[in-house]
């Protein structure tokens, strides 16, 4: 439903250009969690809300979706986070609260995205603060895959 | 005449802003700067005041390396006469197409500039990754606006500036700005953004100077020029740069 807030069992993958990946790791930076100008909330996928037997099959299922909305880079990772472990990460190291809500997308002429969702409240695109919060977040990738 | 560039690179390098022509890579003839060697400038600043509405182009100096995709580029978006007016009355598409062109062009040589320069030790590695930078987002959306040159002119400049620092860690904003990191820990960890305005946004993660368990983080925003004058009170210089 949109606008519900996703459990904080639940996962949220990410998909991170390798213009955002940290160069000597490979696993995304603080780049790959900061909003571009005049985005609302940072987009994420829902990966329970698949409904599929194993992350590893909602993934793969994601990486179909990513190819018909986007270009997706050879070296291009989607990166998975625990919605309740970043959200109180991000709550308890810099006192931001942030909200993850179902956010569907309709088709509109192009490819309908029922799981995609947001992550509200992080700090806007030329705020400083953001490199830190997109640092934080970083921390917190459970695992980064390729999205190819 | 600059075009908000800032640092010493570009406004030392020759600019004519009375050829009010196009010209085309294959018209030109390579030049050689004592400290710069053989090199090449394509000034943002040459499409400014009154040839903007002309997107004038001038390239002065092009690496003998890199004429050959340049004149390539040159020939599909600026195919254009020198003494014809009405060449510049171009359509919308091939605008896009000249300024993105030229926002490329600018790129490649902030990055060759930044391979040629003796004062930076990691050069070739930090021109290969910007290189790679740019070629992803291309990748991924040939139409964008890429990794911004000023910002890598700034990263240069900062760089220049302090030649004991080690090699950043580099990603790209969704700007197209540079982010560079330094870390060495969780407490150690030094991140800048390289705005194309010349000024930069800093983040740092210092030990707690009191010893408590959790990093300090600062951040704030500075000029490049004082930038590692604000952060030295946590200690950067002592974990991020070189011994000598």
């Amino acid at each position: 439903m949109k606008g519900e807030h996703l459990p904080g069992a639940d996962h949220v993958a990410r998909l991170c250009p390798f213009a955002k990946l940290n160069e000597d790791s490979g696993e995304p930076g603080a780049a790959a969690f900061m909003l571009r100008t005049g985005e609302e909330y940072l987009s994420v996928n829902w990966l329970e809300y698949l409904g599929k037997p194993s992350r590893g099959e909602a993934i793969k299922e994601l990486r179909l979706l990513y190819g018909k909305k986007f270009r997706v880079g050879a070296k291009a990772k989607i990166a998975v986070l625990n919605v309740g472990d970043f959200t109180s990460y991000v709550q308890s190291e810099v006192a931001t609260a942030l909200a993850v809500l179902h956010e569907p997308l309709e088709p509109n002429g192009g490819v309908a995205d029922p799981s995609h969702s947001g992550v509200y409240n992080l700090p806007a695109e030329g705020d400083p603060f953001a490199i830190v919060v997109g640092k934080l977040l970083a921390t917190k990738v459970l695992e980064a895959v390729s999205a190819k | 005449m600059d075009g908000g560039v800032s640092g010493s690179l570009w406004t030392r390098q020759r600019v004519a802003s009375s050829v009010d022509r196009w010209r085309l890579a294959s018209d030109l003839e390579p030049s050689h700067d004592p400290e710069f060697g053989w090199g090449s400038t394509l000034t943002a600043a040459s499409i400014a005041t009154e040839t903007r509405e002309k997107a004038h182009l001038e390239c002065l100096w092009l690496p003998i390396t890199l004429l050959a995709p340049m004149e390539a580029k040159v020939t599909s978006a600026f195919a254009l006469r020198d003494d014809d007016p009405a060449s510049f009355d171009q359509p919308a598409a091939l605008t896009q197409a000249s300024n993105t062109n030229t926002r490329d062009w600018r790129t490649h040589f902030s990055i060759d500039a930044i391979r040629r320069d003796a004062r930076i030790a990691f050069r070739e590695r930090l021109a290969d990754c910007l290189e790679a930078l740019q070629s992803a987002i291309r990748e991924d959306d040939p139409a964008g606006a890429g990794v911004s040159p000023e910002s890598i002119e700034n990263l240069h400049a900062f760089l220049r500036r302090h030649s004991r620092l080690k090699r950043p860690s580099l990603t790209v904003t969704p700007a197209g700005d540079l982010l560079a990191e330094w870390k060495a820990g969780p407490d150690k960890d030094f991140s800048v953004h390289f705005l194309p305005t010349g000024m930069a946004r800093f983040v740092v993660f210092a030990p707690d100077p009191a010893g408590g368990p959790k990093p300090v983080r600062i951040w704030g925003i500075s000029s490049v020029v004082s930038l590692m004058r604000t952060v030295r009170p946590h200690g950067i210089h002592r974990w991020a740069m070189n011994e000598g």
